[in-house]
């Protein structure tokens, strides 16, 4: 398991990264969200051990990350814009991280850039920027450790590859256990694949919550209530808008205490409608006081 | 990496990473040394003599050798090159995020990348200097003396290559972005040689009897990597010199181990890597910068408005550009205004410091019981003749290295006076005072555009400067100068020279053990004698003659010393002898006529036995050997100018005018009084400007060969008459009178 506690890094003025405590357990995806510049990068830098926090720790398995070899085996960083060799091809690259990483998988290295179409001999300097994405992820796979750090990562794939790379995660998660932590600033992408997310903000978390969770434990209804009814007092609304008799509710509760006390509101009529992460964001968002739309949007 | 080949396995990704310069360094010390060997080496073995081939393995030696200059550009260049590929990385943020992520720790990535750029030269020049060496036997250079010399060339010059490339690698790293880590490179290497420079001219300029200059330029090698590089050309390598670069080369190391494991990643891109040496850098640099612009328009404008002027243009531009640099934000440049008034103000203190003699230094005089002993130079023009060097043995050889008199002097002098000096001191601190009020005067009368610029500003004729150093019970050492009134020193001066001390230092030859003189040369206006070598004279009357010598020496005042010698002499122990008999061996030329001492006419003592060993000390020139003496003197030059309605004579320089001589009356006249011209040097404190030259014009083959090819080149009239010419003199009197109207007489007619 991955910890930060009060994880903190300052650029001269300005707080990157501000005090985050986060809990990244193992097996599961996790999804780093926010907008430009709300410190993802500078978050995954920290827990890479590219950079040395100021404040604050970063643990795997309660060891700190920075200059710790084995700890830092343990992980493979894929850099928003990946380096590669100077002058190098897929083969050297082959060659560097199979000294690096102990379990690096050379044969399954070949087979991907195989299936994936790129030539083991050929500059990666001649790639295009989707191949070179395309090269930094199977390294990252083949390099065999436990964590995957992707920054934007799915940025640059088109959408046949973004499947195929979601699905070599799945099946790396599957078969080894592997943790990919991923850090984007596209929600839609990460709400198929993440069973985690933390959402930061300006250097901070605003939350870290399990998916599946968020989404079953809040709802958006519409709704036509009896004449002179009002919502029933039993529900926690954290969003309302009418339009005419029709209401829009985003509420917090069980699918069944929601269903319950609409029933026995007397609505005239009523749907739950499941929301998409992007809502789900908007709406805790908001509870915490933050403008989402700006955020997010 | 994690495993134990983690160096060798960095080294093969980082060598095939660093390809290009792998090449590079092979081509280039390629071409420097097998093929320039080669090509130098390339001769017909049987056509050449034996100084030929001596020639050719002395070009062997020294292509191979430390001194060999074209190999310290090289090593400069590469180091630059090699320092900043080697750890540029670090100023890209994808390369930091790549490199750093890895599970490698960082000081591994630093013997790594370090290790390669030292290798990348080290092996390349290793290998050519090898097979130069090889080629260089080949030629007929002795193979262990070429490998050998091949060895130590490569030795000496990968530890100045170690110190500047580890020096390139902190600017590397104490800078985020190429171009600065280059500007910082070179501030390491110049910051402190200009530094000295500026302390020097201010001291010139500001203190009058500041005399540091030698010790302060000294102190450049030690301040500056390349300078440090450069010196090592002195001398042999020795193991101190070899040391004390290890050394330096380690903690070089150690500091720029410690910075890379220091260097935040987050530093790429950035001007500066640590934000704690941006201000100490910045303020460092303004500093020097404003006290440069504040000296350079202060000689340009000679006043103090033009020294602000230049304290702050200096001042405020350096300081605009660091900020520019440090920002890479043109708008940024007037950030941090506390600190560039901090830095103007700390500029001018040191301008005042200097200008107003803040610290009391010209004015400072040990106390009495402070001083362990005391040294005096009186000026160069006492003794200026003497030569003082040192001999070094080689290869059964001798050489002559010569030294400057003012270091010598001041470090062998011990007076046993020392109040001597003391006096001297309070004497011209006392007359500071009054001096003052006579610059504030001229200063008012001449206006701004007076220079008053430190020493340059005088009213009078002084002396020349006379030098003392101070050695103190406390082991420091302390030198000053003073410069007085024309005149105000000459019983001073008397004291001193007459100081049992003062000669004991000044003359090395009175320490000479009489019993290793193996020869004497006696030189009496040209023509020379060796005593031993010639004449058979034992070395018991040669130890006598020493003796004697010494004793005139050790008697001699400074009014003996203003007369005209009778001669010159010179002992010789064996080294000497060596170096004299050794004529035209690579090591004797050094010695030349180093360390002739003169005969005066009170040498009684000495005179007396060059007489009974039969040394003629008063050769006849027979005036019908003289085809013609050439006359001439200084004339002032001067024109006729109109100043406030009336003409007055205006003198501006001098100029030499001559005759040619050839009445016989006036010839022997002259040959009466003559004084031989290069004897001129020994006569201490003698200035006469209304004697005569007189260039005599000896017919060739008159006298003898020896005495014809010491002294000049033969001439030839317009008859066809061949002849050379020797110097003589005749001193201000009726028959200089007489030849001075003689030739206005011939130049107006």
């Amino acid at each position: 398991m991955i910890e930060t506690v009060n994880l903190t890094k300052r650029f001269d003025d300005i707080v990157a990264v501000d005090h985050i405590c986060a809990q990244i357990k193992d097996g599961s995806v996790f999804g780093l969200v926010g907008t430009n510049g709300a410190g993802k990068s500078t978050f995954l830098r920290l827990l890479s051990g590219v950079m040395r926090p100021d404040e604050g720790t970063v643990t795997i398995d309660g060891k700190s990350v920075y200059e710790r070899e084995d700890v830092k085996s343990r992980f493979f960083y894929i850099s928003d814009d990946q380096h590669f060799l100077g002058n190098g091809t897929p083969a050297d690259m082959l060659k560097f991280y199979g000294r690096i990483y102990p379990r690096f998988d050379g044969e399954r290295y070949r087979k991907l850039l195989s299936s994936f179409g790129l030539a083991e001999r050929r500059k990666i300097a001649t790639f295009s920027k989707g191949m070179k994405k395309q090269l930094a992820v199977i390294c990252g796979i083949c390099a065999g450790t436990d964590y995957l750090f992707c920054d934007e990562t799915f940025d640059g794939l088109d959408p046949v590859m973004r499947q195929t790379v979601k699905s070599l995660f799945a099946n790396d998660m599957e078969e080894r256990g592997m943790t990919p932590i991923i850090a984007s600033h596209n929600l839609r992408e990460l709400e198929d694949i993440c069973d985690h997310v933390g959402l930061l903000h300006r250097g901070g978390i605003l939350l870290s919550k399990d998916l599946d969770e968020m989404k079953t434990s809040i709802h958006k209804v519409q709704c036509v209530l009896a004449e002179g009814a009002e919502v029933p007092a039993g529900l926690e609304v954290i969003r309302q808008e009418s339009r005419g008799r029709l209401l829009t509710l985003t509420v917090r509760g069980e699918r069944e205490t929601v269903e319950r006390a609409m029933e026995s509101a007397g609505a005239v009529f009523y749907e739950l409608i499941p929301l998409s992460l992007e809502e789900i964001f908007i709406s805790e968002t908001e509870v915490a006081g933050y403008d989402i739309k700006k955020l997010v949007f | 990496m994690t495993s134990k080949n983690w160096f060798f396995s960095g080294m093969i990704e980082e060598l095939k990473r660093r390809l290009w310069a792998v090449a590079l360094c092979f081509v280039i010390f390629f071409f420097s040394l097998p093929v320039v060997m080669v090509y130098c080496t390339t001769r017909n073995e049987e056509l050449l003599t034996q100084p030929e081939r001596e020639a050719l393995v002395g070009d062997v030696l020294s292509l191979l050798s430390y001194r060999n200059g074209w190999i310290i550009f090289l090593m400069t260049v590469l180091a630059v090159v090699l320092g900043v590929s080697g750890f540029a990385y670090l100023n890209s943020r994808r390369k930091v995020d790549f490199y750093h992520s890895l599970p490698i720790r960082r000081e591994k990535w630093f013997v790594i990348h370090y290790v390669s750029g030292l290798l990348i030269v080290a092996v390349p020049y290793g290998l050519f200097a090898a097979l130069s060496a090889q080629i260089g036997a080949m030629a007929g250079a002795p193979f262990g003396e070429a490998m050998g010399t091949a060895l130590t060339g490569w030795a000496y010059h990968m530890l100045s290559f170690l110190i500047l490339y580890t020096t390139a690698v902190i600017a590397v790293l104490m800078t985020g972005n190429t171009i600065v880590g280059l500007l910082g490179f070179w501030v390491f290497n110049t910051y402190f040689p200009i530094f000295l420079l500026l302390w020097q001219a201010l001291a010139e300029l500001c203190l009058d009897t500041f005399c540091g200059f030698d010790s302060l330029i000294g102190w450049v090698r030690k301040t500056s990597p390349f300078a440090y590089y450069i010196s090592g050309f002195d001398g042999d390598i020795t193991p101190g010199k070899i040391g004390s670069r290890i050394v330096v080369g380690a903690v070089l190391i150690l500091i720029a181990a410690v910075l890379h494991k220091k260097r935040p990643s987050e530093a790429a891109g950035k001007a500066m890597t640590f934000s704690l040496s941006q201000p100490v850098i910045r303020i460092l640099i303004v500093v020097e910068a404003a006290v440069a612009g504040l000296l350079f328009f202060w000689s340009l404008g000679g006043n103090m408005g033009w020294a602000i002027f230049g304290l702050l243009t200096g001042g405020v531009i350096s300081h605009c550009v660091i900020e520019i640099i440090y920002h890479f934000d043109f708008k940024k440049l007037f950030s941090h205004k506390g600190q560039m008034v901090f830095s103007l103000a700390a500029a001018f203190g040191v301008f005042a410091g200097f200008h107003w003699d803040l610290t009391g230094y010209d004015s400072w005089i040990p106390k009495e019981e402070n001083v362990a002993s005391v040294s005096v130079f009186p000026s160069y023009e006492i003794d200026g003749w003497m030569d003082y060097g040192w001999i070094e043995e080689k290869d059964g050889w001798f050489r002559w290295h010569a030294q400057g008199s003012l270091d010598r002097v001041l470090e062998d002098v011990s007076l046993a006076d020392k109040t001597l000096a003391l006096d001297l001191a309070k004497t011209w601190v006392g007359q500071q005072g009054q001096e003052q009020e006579v610059r504030t005067d001229a200063v008012m009368e001449n206006g701004a555009s007076s220079w008053i610029v430190g020493t340059s500003w005088r009213t009078q004729m002084y002396e020349a400067p006379v030098y003392v150093e101070y050695r103190l019970e406390s082991g420091k050492i302390a030198r000053r100068k003073y410069q007085f009134p024309e005149g105000q020193l000459s019983g001073l001066l008397a004291a001193v020279y007459e100081d049992p001390g003062y000669k004991e230092g000044r003359y090395p030859l009175l320490g000479m053990d009489p019993a290793a003189v193996k020869d004497v040369q006696v030189s009496v206006c040209g023509e020379e004698t060796r005593l031993a070598g010639e004449k058979g004279i034992s070395r018991q009357e040669l130890s006598g003659l020493l003796k004697a010598y010494q004793a005139d020496l050790a008697d001699m005042t400074l009014a003996d010393s203003q007369a005209s010698a009778e001669a010159e002499i010179r002992f010789l122990d064996e080294a000497r002898l060596k170096m004299v008999d050794g004529e035209g061996e690579y090591y004797t030329w050094s010695y030349g006529d180093s360390e002739f001492y003169p005969v005066y006419p009170t040498f009684t003592r000495t005179l007396t036995a060059l007489q009974e060993l039969g040394v003629d000390l008063e050769p006849e020139m027979d005036l019908a050997a003289v085809y013609s003496i050439l006359v001439d003197a200084e004339f002032p030059r001067e024109q006729e100018v109109s100043q406030e309605g009336e003409i007055a004579t205006e003198f501006y320089g001098q100029r030499s005018l001559s005759y040619e001589e050839t009445d016989r009356e006036m010839m022997e006249r002259i040959f009466g009084e003559m004084l031989y011209g290069p004897y001129r040097r020994y006569r201490n404190l003698w200035t006469d400007e209304n004697q005569v030259n007189t260039r005599v014009n000896i017919l060739a083959g008159a006298v003898g060969d020896e005495f014809s090819e010491e002294y000049g080149d033969y001439e030839q009239a317009e008859d066809g008459v061949t002849y050379y010419p020797v110097n003589y003199y005749v001193e201000d009197g009726a028959l200089a009178e007489e030849l001075r109207a003689r030739i206005l007489e011939r130049w107006n007619s």
